[in-house]
């Protein structure tokens, strides 16, 4: 019997092989599909007859028929079908046969992305017909929403790299960032319908009010876009990852690209009015993947250690900051931190929000410090004793926030989470704000913390020497 | 091949492995028998480089399982209990996706997918969905995948468990065939009479520890008091009770048990001249005496007597050994 498996490209990874025979196949992309297909057409021909009296009304209909598709479509659906990637493979063991194939978890990672992206395209094409016929209904500005729609993509790609990783969370955790994500994509999406595109509608008009400068802007965001996918699926690769497996230097690597890009794109012009909110967005990033690294207890292997780091002397210790768990981690990120603290000051008017990124770092840090320092396990519930910390953190910041808003004689937020509220709390010495103290504290935090990582780094130079040996 | 020593491993305050050492030498098939819970699955696990031991070693053709793990996996095949499928596919989708996963391309992938096949007889199944298939062609979809990469040592979970008698013996004639092809197997089941016909060593394990290691005959001899004892099925015309108060009175004879058409009983002696004796007089004591045969003891009586002496002993004379301090942290997730 001759065996037909050859249908695919052999260059195709053996995941995205998969995830298309069987995704294309699949009952939800089949619906989504016909679906939607099938509601636009019947939009199609409601606005077809409606031009005959109203062409405005139909060019509307056919606006709304089309975007909300679209929003439906790359902003909730795709995402969401991202978020049984990988937790469906795990649960039924099939991840175990995966990995002892010769397939590493980044490469099934990848592949699910990749596959996911190609149907979210196909899904893309299959609406461009009902983009043109609204330019048979009354005009409408194709290269605009050609723009919109990529960057409508691109920002979709990102989603589905982003919720590939929560697939690996537990069930529970799944659910709430299922639910926290759906009610702001289901409360923004609809809404910016009616303002025009929404918020990817105005980011296109903004870019073109750059002019010459909004190229490189589109062009860091892009690079940052790219890193932010590339620092999600590292973060999964991780979560699914053997413990011989080192993900951890991939994705520090992908946060060093991003604080680059960060740092290049801040240089642009710096008195738009939005440059701020994007500064602030942009630094998310680092803030997201530093809170998953610097909580990470993660065993030291031997076999983490990288192959080039085992060539000369002093590789080993070269590759520290590469090697998994929060102490390797804060080998890296406190010296990003203390690089960003300084371009922050050596910048003016927004680059201030870079201040925020080390304030971020040194406060995830402090409780962990502590634990470590003192060696407290609470009843063995190092997690448990982890969270309560950072809870107990959050209610100080608040109140010293508060505290501080009385004497100070104007409110003092706690910015993006409570912890940060208390130093920027601590920072202001009267009615001007001073950076210094902020400045003092976190260097000093840093240097304490760091500290306590070279003490526990032992083990992993007693392997590196074991292993050179 | 396979080499063990003193490995543990713990969940919380289970130790599921508790200093368990063994090998095993290539081209062995080696069954690996112990009660739900002893700690089968987790050694097989650790095995197979799925889980890490919190002390020990562990080598696979001299390869630590831990330091080298992507190189002992090349080595390695992998049969969990339940085949795990995925939506949407059929029986050569499911392989050509695995035989890709491992590597093999082109004319090689074809080559390879064409002999697992014929080898499992998933010819006829090609084109069918997963959904479709049963417990026994699940099973054999499970030993084709596993065989694609043509591993040397074979790691399979209850494989026979929930199969039907006639795909027992196919799967069996399986193991002979990899066996007879220099494969090492190592397969885990609590169907001792199955492991003990495919089997050239057994290992027994209960509670996380190692019983006993050898063939079917040194778990017998190694569990005998040191006296010849023969076991009988007596079936008799009519009550078998009559015929237990008599044996019951008669030197070197112990009932074991009685059945619906007659008893089985021990007596401790051997020689066909003594037990033809024994026959004579039971007839010629009125005993409707119909049947009289000779039964080998059977494996699972003796691995229960094994388990009972180990618990009467306190645990095969030594004592239970706490991990290294050097143990580390378990991981979170």
């Amino acid at each position: 019997m001759s065996l037909d498996v050859h249908e695919f490209p052999e260059r195709l990874g053996a995941i995205t092989v998969r995830e298309l025979r069987a995704g294309l196949l699949g009952r939800d992309m089949v619906w989504l599909l016909v679906g939607v297909q099938l509601v636009l057409a019947l939009a199609g021909i409601y606005a077809v007859q409606t031009s005959i009296t109203s062409s405005r009304d139909a060019l509307s209909i056919m606006e709304f028929a089309v975007w909300a598709g679209t929003s439906i479509g790359l902003a909730i659906l795709s995402p969401l079908r991202a978020l049984r990637a990988l937790h469906a493979d795990r649960d039924s063991r099939l991840l175990e046969l995966l990995q002892l194939s010769s397939l590493s978890a980044g490469r099934i990672v990848l592949g699910k992305w990749i596959s996911l992206a190609v149907q979210t395209a196909l899904f893309l094409v299959s609406l461009l017909p009902f983009f043109a016929l609204r330019y048979f209904l009354g005009g409408a500005d194709l290269i605009g929403d050609a723009q919109v729609l990529l960057i409508f993509f691109a920002v979709s790609l990102l989603l589905q790299a982003a919720f590939l990783l929560v697939s690996t969370f537990p069930i529970f955790l799944r659910g709430l960032a299922l639910a926290g994500v759906v009610l702001v994509l289901f409360g923004t999406i609809p809404m910016g319908l009616g303002m025009g595109h929404g918020p990817f509608g105005s980011m296109s008009r903004a870019f073109g009010g750059l002019g010459k400068d909004g190229v490189w802007v589109a062009v860091f965001l892009a690079a940052q876009l790219v890193c932010g996918i590339g620092i999600c699926l590292t973060l999964a690769a991780q979560m699914i990852a053997a413990p011989s497996e080192n993900y951890a230097g991939r994705t520090r690597l992908w946060v060093g690209a991003w604080a680059v890009c960060l740092v290049c794109l801040i240089q642009i012009p710096r008195d738009h009015p939005k440059w701020g909110d994007i500064a602030i967005v942009a630094l998310a990033g680092i803030g997201i993947a530093s809170l998953f690294e610097l909580s990470a207890e993660r065993q030291f292997l031997p076999a983490q250690l990288p192959r080039w780091a085992l060539r000369f002397r002093g590789g080993p210790v070269l590759a520290l900051p590469l090697l998994p768990g929060w102490h390797s981690a804060l080998l890296f990120y406190a010296p990003l931190a203390i690089a960003l603290l300084f371009v922050g000051y050596l910048g003016n008017g927004s680059l201030n929000a870079l201040l925020l990124a080390p304030q971020a770092m040194a406060l995830a840090l402090l409780p962990r410090a502590i634990l470590e320092a003192v060696r407290w396990h609470w009843f063995g519930k190092r997690q448990l004793a982890i969270f309560a910390l950072h809870a107990g953190f959050g209610v100080l910041a608040i109140g010293v926030g508060a505290a501080c808003s009385s004497v100070s004689g104007k409110p003092i937020w706690p910015q993006f989470f409570p912890p940060l509220g208390f130093w920027n709390g601590l920072a202001w010495v009267g009615p001007e704000w001073s950076p210094v103290s902020g400045l003092v504290w976190s260097v000093f935090l840093l240097a304490f913390v760091l500290i306590v990582a070279l003490c526990a780094l032992e083990p992993a130079l007693k392997a590196a020497r074991k292993l050179r040996s | 091949m396979v080499e063990l020593r003193e490995v543990h491993r713990r969940f919380g305050d289970v130790r599921a492995v508790d200093g368990i050492s063994f090998s095993l030498r290539p081209g062995t098939v080696c069954g690996f028998i112990g009660a739900n819970g002893a700690g089968k699955t987790t050694t097989l696990r650790l095995l197979a480089t799925l889980d890490q031991p919190d002390a020990g070693s562990i080598r696979v053709a001299g390869l630590d399982v831990v330091d080298r793990a992507r190189d002992v996996r090349r080595l390695l095949g992998w049969m969990p209990d339940n085949t795990p499928t995925y939506a949407n596919a059929t029986v050569i989708d499911y392989l050509d996706f695995f035989a890709r996963a491992h590597g093999l391309r082109g004319a090689e992938r074809t080559r390879r997918l064409g002999e697992t096949m014929e080898f499992t007889d998933l010819h006829p199944l090609a084109r069918r969905s997963l959904k479709g298939l049963s417990k026994g062609q699940l099973q054999r979809l499970g030993l084709a995948r596993m065989l694609l990469p043509d591993p040397q040592l074979l790691l399979l979970d209850e494989p026979a468990a929930g199969l039907d008698p006639k795909a027992r013996l196919e799967f069996k004639a399986a193991v002979r065939v990899l066996r007879d092809q220099g494969k090492t197997l190592f397969i885990s089941s609590h169907i001792l009479s199955e492991l003990e016909e495919m089997c050239d060593e057994l290992l027994f394990v209960d509670q996380g520890r190692i019983v006993h290691h050898g063939t079917s005959e040194t778990l017998r001899r190694g569990n005998s008091t040191g006296i010849a004892v023969t076991r009988l099925r007596i079936t008799v015309a009519g009550e078998s009770a009559p015929l237990a108060e008599w044996l019951a009175l008669q030197a070197g004879w112990r009932v074991v048990e009685s059945l619906a058409d007659g008893l089985r009983a021990e007596y401790s002696g051997t020689g066909r001249e003594a037990l033809a004796l024994e026959l004579r007089r039971m007839i010629a004591a009125g005993h409707p005496v119909c049947g009289f045969q000779v039964e080998e003891e059977r494996l699972e009586d003796v691995f229960v007597a094994v388990l009972h002496k180990v618990a009467t002993n306190g645990g095969n004379g030594r004592a239970a050994s706490a991990p290294p301090s050097s143990t580390p942290p378990p991981l979170p997730w």
